[in-house]
């Protein structure tokens, strides 16, 4: 993670936390990326966001093992399942 | 096709007309979504997992009212959270898992783990301390992959009120995970010189 004194830019800061792809158009994008290139507190803050981002993505699946889907297979346990509403 | 093949809507369709197996196929794609979003709604794994559960089996009966198969994904994370919210209000204690979590200091509670392990525990209480609206913003874009515009829908907000969510829940996120960061390595440094 970067320092934490590093600010970024106010008029910048919601258009950082945009994370998705199609959360800004292409002109909103290209001039992200002009202000990223100019700005190293706003460059060190998104690099900060995708880290945490990635982060997040790692903790929150860790331990877990798919199986639901199995309840749906199941003979046994489709007769705990109510059927769904035609 | 073999039927794993076939995008959510084929599936949700077929589905529809009562093929289980064409939901176990959609509850494979997503339960790890799923679970992972509710993990970080929650705070609890054990509570994850039986919320899960429950979303799965409340979306399979609840089918014939999706009204457009292409919205599936969003649909069921819909179904996640309001289960999620319904407990909450009944129960009123939606900090509670988090606090429960709070309890165990990062540091005190892991002498010597990895460093992924300490990164990762850190991460989670840095979850914790976002207010619930601004946790679920950010779970729902970088955990479940919804744009600021799926999320305004899910919710029932304004896309700008997600982009101020969104932005705080960023900034709040990295303030404090820096600041666990900074502890744990002063921490770190005074056990050396010990």
């Amino acid at each position: 993670m970067n320092e934490p004194q590093s600010t970024s830019c106010s008029q910048w800061e919601e258009k950082l936390a945009a994370l998705h792809p199609d959360d800004l158009s292409p002109i909103e994008l290209d001039a992200l990326k002009a202000h990223i290139a100019e700005c190293p507190a706003c460059e060190a803050m998104l690099a900060d966001y995708y880290e945490l981002r990635d982060l997040m993505r790692r903790t929150l699946t860790t331990g877990y093992t798919p199986g639901i889907w199995k309840l749906f297979v199941s003979p046994q346990a489709n007769q705990d399942i109510p059927p769904a509403h035609s | 096709m073999p039927v794993h093949q076939h995008d959510d809507p084929y599936l949700v369709k077929c589905a529809c007309a009562g093929d289980k197996e064409a939901f176990a196929i959609l509850v494979q794609r997503h339960e790890h979504g799923v679970y992972s979003y509710l993990t970080g709604l929650l705070g609890d794994r054990e509570e994850a997992r039986d919320f899960a559960q429950l979303t799965f089996i409340k979306a399979w009966s609840n089918l014939s009212r999706l009204q457009d198969a292409a919205h599936f994904k969003p649909w069921l994370y819909t179904i996640a959270r309001n289960l999620v919210y319904d407990f909450w209000r009944k129960q009123k204690f939606h900090q509670q898992s988090w606090e429960s979590l709070e309890e165990s200091s990062v540091v005190a509670s892991s002498p010597g783990p990895e460093e992924r392990t300490i990164q990762m525990q850190m991460l989670e209480l840095a979850l914790a301390h976002l207010p619930a609206k601004l946790r679920d913003c950010i779970l729902l874009q970088d955990v479940c992959g919804f744009s600021r515009r799926e999320i305004a829908s899910m919710i029932g907000i304004g896309v700008e009120s997600v982009s101020t969510y969104l932005s705080s829940a960023r900034k709040l996120l990295r303030q404090t995970y820096q600041r666990m960061e900074n502890e744990y390595e002063l921490e770190k440094g005074d056990l050396v010189h010990e």
